[in-house]
C-alpha cells in the first residue's frame, strides 16, 4: 500500500509539473479541441503546375501510381497532356487534402481526375496520417481542416485518447517530447565520429528508403504495412464509407465541376478471392455508380500477371507498360461515353 | 486481442468488475470461461470452436485414464496424436505449403495459393502444452484428473495466459480454480507494478528498438557489423516484449484472484546455457525439462550407454523439440541444436547449470562468454531464414558501408540506452524493493508511457510462435 501510494504521490507531482511547465513551452491552451494542430503553410506546387500547364488527366495515387502509371506514355495513348501526383506513402487523406487544395482551388479544370487506390483504401480515413505520414499532410493542408480531423483522427479515438487530448498536456506534447528523445538517441553516437544531423539523416534515408531488402522480409513488412486495410472492420464498407473521406472527396469534385474517376490497382494481397473483399467491392461499386462516379477495377484483372509485379503491391516495369496501356483503354472509354 | 489495446481494457473492466460482483466460484468460472473464449475468438471464432473440440477430446481422454487405467498408454497416446497433430498441422502446413502447391499443380489441380495458406490460431503452442502436461501427468499419477468440465477448459484457455503463456502447470492454477476467490487488496499491490512494468517494457523499449532492428534483419546483405548491432539489438527487444506479456498476464491474473508463474529471471546474467534456460522462459523450460529431457535420460540409462553419450544426447534432443517448437524454419531448429550442443559441451567439460567460479575475473568472463553465446544465438533465431544467416557468417564483409556504420551504431545506442531501465529496476528490485526510488521509478515509467503511447501498437513478438 505505502509503494502505491508513495508512487501516487510523484506522479502527481511530475503531472501538475507537467501541466504547469509544457503549455507556455509549446503554446498549448486547456482544455483544447482532439487533434493534431496543422501550421499555416500549405503547399500549392501541384495548383501552379496544372494552371500553367493545363493538363486534362491528372493522376492521384501513392507508390503503386508511380510505379504503375507512366503519365506520358498515358498522355501519348489517350491523346491528353497527363500530369501524376504519386506521393508515396500518400493515403485516401492526403488524396482528399489534394483533390480540395490543390486541384478544385486551380482555376482550369483537366477533364479527368483520376484516383488510383487499392482495395480499401478509400474508406481508411486514418490509414498513414501519424508519424512522418502526418508532416506529409500537414504540407498540403491549410491552418484548419475540420473535416480531415474529424474523420481521420478524432473519430478514430477512443474515450480515454479524447480525454487524454482535450485535458493532459503531457499526453498532447508527446510527439514532441519524444522527437526530442529520439533525437538525442538518434544524433549523439554518429556525432561522435563525425556524422553530424544531415549526415545521419542522409544515411538513414537512404537505408530505409532503399529497395535492398531480404524477400521475404519485403513480404513481411508490406504486408504488415497493408494489414491494416483488410481487418473485418475496414471490409465492412457500409459501415466505413460515411466514417471516411471518399463522400468528401466526390462532394468537392462536384462542386467544382471535376470529373473524379477511381482506379483500382491490382495487389497480390493474398485476400484477393475473399469473399469479404468481394462484398465490400460490391458495395463499393454500387455506391460510386449512385453517385455517377465512373469505377475502373482492374483488381482481378487476368492480363495483370503475377511476373508483372516487383513485390505484392508494385508493379514492375513491364507491368506499368501494360498496366498504363489498360487504364488508357478505360479513361478513353468514359470519355467516349460522355 | 492485444493486452495494450483499448479493446482489452474495456474487456478486461468488464469481466473484472462482473467477476468479483459473482459471490459463487461456479459463476466465476464460468464467466471467466466465457471471457476466455470471447478474447481468443475475437479475430477469429473458429479459433475458439477448435479451442473448445480439442479440449473436449482431452478431457474425457484424461478421464479416460482416471475409469480405465489399464489402458492408459492408448488415451494418452490419442491425446499427442490429436495435439501433436493439430500443432504441427497448424504450424508447419505454410512451411510446405508451396510445396504442396507445387505438387497439386503436376497432378493437374489448379490451386489458389490463398486456399492453401492457414493462419496459425494465436497461442495453439502454449495451450497445446498445458494440455500434453496435464494428459502425461494424469497417466503417471502425479495428478487427478478433475471431474469438472468448466474447471478443465478454463485451465486451458484461461485468457491472461492463452496467447503466450506462462505454460502453467496443472497443479498450480486448477487447485486455484477450484478453490473460492475472494478479494483483498494485497492482490492489487500485486498486480499494479507488473502491469506498469509490462506496459513500459512493450511500449517503451522493445517498440522502440524493433524500428532498427527490424530494417537492419530486412536488408538481403547486411555486413557482419550490422548483424551483429541487430542481433545486440533483438537480444534487448525479445527480453523486453516476451517479459512485458508476462508481466502484464501476471497482473492481470492477480487482479482476477490467481497467482501465476514467473518466466524470467535476469535471463542475460546467466553464466551457463543450462542457467540460461533456468533464467529464460522458465515453464517452457521446466516443461521440457521434465517431459522430454527426463524420460529421455531415463531411457537412455537404461541402455547403460557410454557416459558422454548419456550427457550428450537429452539436451540435444531437447533442445531440437524446443527449437522446432519455437517455429517452422531451419534457423529455429538449428537454434534449438545450438544450444543443445551448448548445454552439452559445458556439461562435459563439467561446467553444471549452477555452477559459479570463486574470482570476479573469471565470473565476469563466463557471463561475457555467455553473454555473446546468447546473443549470436539471437541473431540466428531472428535471421529472415537460415540461408541468409549463413550468408552473413561467412561471406558478406564484417566492415559495414558508411550507413551501415550509422545505422549499426544508432542501433547499438538504442540498446545500451533502452537496458538501463532494465538494468535499474534489477538493482532497485534487489536494494530497495519498496522505497521511494522504487516508487519514483514507477511514476517516471508511467510518465514515458504516456510520451511513448500511440494507438496502435505491434504485436508481441511470441505471439507467431
Amino acid at each position: 500500500m505505502r509503494l502505491f501510494l508513495k508512487f501516487s504521490l510523484i506522479l502527481t507531482i511530475i503531472l501538475i509539473a507537467a501541466s504547469v511547465i509544457l503549455p507556455p513551452a509549446y503554446r498549448w491552451t486547456f482544455p483544447r479541441s482532439p487533434g493534431p494542430t496543422l501550421d499555416r503553410q500549405m503547399r500549392t506546387n501541384h495548383l501552379k503546375y496544372i494552371e500553367e500547364n493545363q493538363p486534362r488527366i491528372v493522376l492521384i495515387g501513392d507508390s503503386t501510381l508511380v510505379l504503375g502509371i507512366d503519365a506520358s506514355a498515358l498522355a501519348e495513348e489517350t491523346g491528353k497532356p497527363a500530369y501524376s501526383i504519386g506521393i508515396p506513402g500518400s493515403a485516401s487523406a492526403l488524396w482528399y487534402l489534394l483533390i480540395k487544395n490543390n486541384i478544385a482551388d486551380a482555376s482550369f479544370k483537366p477533364d479527368h481526375v483520376v484516383v488510383v487506390f487499392r482495395d480499401t483504401i478509400l474508406t481508411a480515413p486514418g490509414y498513414r496520417v501519424h508519424g512522418s505520414y502526418f508532416a506529409l499532410l500537414d504540407e498540403y493542408a491549410k491552418r484548419n481542416e475540420p473535416v480531415l480531423i474529424e474523420k481521420s483522427f478524432v473519430n478514430l479515438m477512443n474515450p480515454l485518447e479524447l480525454m487524454a487530448e482535450k485535458y493532459s498536456p503531457l499526453y498532447v506534447s508527446r510527439s514532441e517530447l519524444r522527437k526530442e528523445i529520439d533525437t538525442g538517441i538518434r544524433y549523439f553516437a554518429p556525432a561522435l565520429f563525425g556524422c553530424d544531423k544531415n549526415c545521419t539523416d542522409y544515411a538513414l534515408g537512404e537505408l530505409f528508403e532503399g529497395a535492398d531488402m531480404e524477400p521475404g522480409a519485403l513480404v513481411e513488412a508490406v504486408g504488415a504495412a497493408e494489414s491494416l486495410l483488410y481487418t473485418s472492420e475496414q471490409l465492412d464498407f457500409e459501415s466505413q464509407v460515411d466514417r471516411s473521406l471518399l463522400p468528401d472527396m466526390i462532394e468537392i469534385a462536384k462542386t467544382n465541376d471535376i470529373n473524379l474517376v477511381f482506379v483500382r490497382i491490382k495487389v497480390k494481397s493474398g485476400v484477393e478471392n475473399s469473399p469479404e473483399l468481394d462484398r465490400y467491392l460490391v458495395s463499393l461499386q454500387a455506391y460510386l455508380k449512385e453517385r455517377s462516379v465512373p469505377l475502373l477495377d482492374f483488381g482481378n484483372d487476368p492480363r495483370l500477371t503475377d511476373d508483372l509485379f516487383r513485390d505484392s503491391i508494385h508493379f514492375n516495369k513491364k507491368g506499368m507498360e501494360l498496366f498504363t496501356q489498360i487504364v488508357a483503354e478505360g479513361l478513353m472509354e468514359i470519355s467516349a461515353e460522355r | 486481442m492485444a493486452f495494450t489495446s483499448y479493446d482489452f481494457l474495456l474487456f478486461f473492466l468488464i469481466i473484472f468488475t462482473l467477476h468479483w460482483s459473482f459471490p459463487k466460484r461456479r459463476w466465476q468460472n464460468l464467466l471467466l470461461l466465457a471471457g476466455s473464449y470471447y478474447f481468443y475468438g475475437w479475430v477469429q471464432a473458429w479459433y475458439a470452436v477448435m479451442l473448445g473440440a480439442s479440449t473436449l477430446a482431452d478431457f474425457f481422454l484424461a478421464r479416460g485414464i482416471a475409469l480405465r487405467p489399464n489402458r492408459k498408454r492408448l488415451f494418452v497416446a490419442l491425446s499427442l496424436a490429436l495435439n501433436l497433430g493439430v500443432l504441427a498441422f497448424f504450424k508447419y502446413y505454410n512451411f510446405f505449403s508451396d510445396d504442396v502447391i507445387s505438387l497439386l499443380n503436376s497432378m493437374g489441380f489448379n490451386t489458389n495459393p490463398l486456399l492453401v495458406q492457414i493462419a496459425l490460431p494465436a497461442g495453439l503452442s502454449f495451450f497445446t502444452l498445458k494440455k500434453l502436461g496435464y494428459m502425461m501427468d494424469t497417466s503417471r499419477g502425479a495428478l487427478k484428473p478433475t471431474h469438472t468440465l468448466v474447471d478443465f477448459a478454463l485451465y486451458v484457455s484461461f485468457f491472461p495466459q492463452l496467447i503466450a503463456g506462462p505454460i502453467e502447470r496443472p497443479q498450480k492454477l486448477l487447485p486455484q480454480i477450484e478453490a473460492p476467490r475472494i478479494w483483498k487488496a494485497d492482490l492489487f499491490h500485486k498486480a499494479w507494478p507488473l502491469i506498469v512494468m509490462g506496459f513500459f517494457k512493450k511500449l517503451v523499449i522493445a517498440n522502440s528498438i524493433q524500428v532498427t532492428v527490424d530494417r537492419a534483419f530486412g536488408f538481403a546483405e547486411p555486413s557482419g557489423f550490422l548483424v551483429l548491432s541487430a542481433s545486440l539489438g533483438y537480444t534487448l527487444q525479445i527480453l523486453a516484449d516476451f517479459s512485458a506479456y508476462t508481466d502484464l498476464s501476471r497482473g492481470v491474473s492477480y487482479l482476477l484472484g490467481f497467482e501465476t508463474s514467473e518466466n524470467f529471471r535476469q535471463p542475460y546474467l546467466s553464466l551457463t546455457p543450462t542457467d540460461f534456460w533456468n533464467r529464460w522462459h522458465i515453464t517452457l523450460s521446466t516443461w521440457l525439462r521434465d517431459y522430454v529431457f527426463f524420460p529421455v535420460r531415463r531411457a537412455l540409462l537404461r541402455f547403460k550407454l557410454n557416459e558422454k553419450l548419456a550427457i550428450s544426447i537429452p539436451p540435444l534432443v531437447t533442445m531440437f523439440i524446443s527449437g522446432v517448437w519455437h517455429g517452422a524454419g531451419l534457423n529455429f531448429v538449428v537454434w534449438g541444436l545450438y544450444y543443445g550442443v551448448l548445454i552439452a559441451a559445458y556439461q562435459l567439460i563439467g561446467i553444471r547449470g549452477d555452477w559459479k567460479p570463486n574470482s570476479k575475473l573469471k565470473l565476469f568472463f563466463a557471463w561475457l562468454l555467455m553473454f555473446s553465446l546468447i546473443a549470436f544465438g539471437w541473431g540466428m533465431f531472428r535471421a529472415p531464414s537460415l540461408a541468409w544467416f549463413v550468408n552473413v557468417m561467412f561471406n558478406s564483409p564484417f566492415a559495414p558501408s558508411h550507413n551501415e556504420f550509422i545505422l549499426g551504431i544508432i542501433t547499438l545506442t538504442m540498446a545500451l540506452v533502452y537496458s538501463l531501465p532494465l538494468a535499474a529496476k534489477h538493482l532497485l528490485d534487489r536494494y530497495a524493493p519498496e522505497g521511494w526510488m522504487q516508487a519514483a521509478y514507477h511514476a517516471a515509467a508511467v510518465t514515458l508511457l504516456i510520451i511513448y503511447v500511440n494507438s496502435a501498437s505491434s504485436d508481441f513478438i511470441y505471439f507467431q510462435f
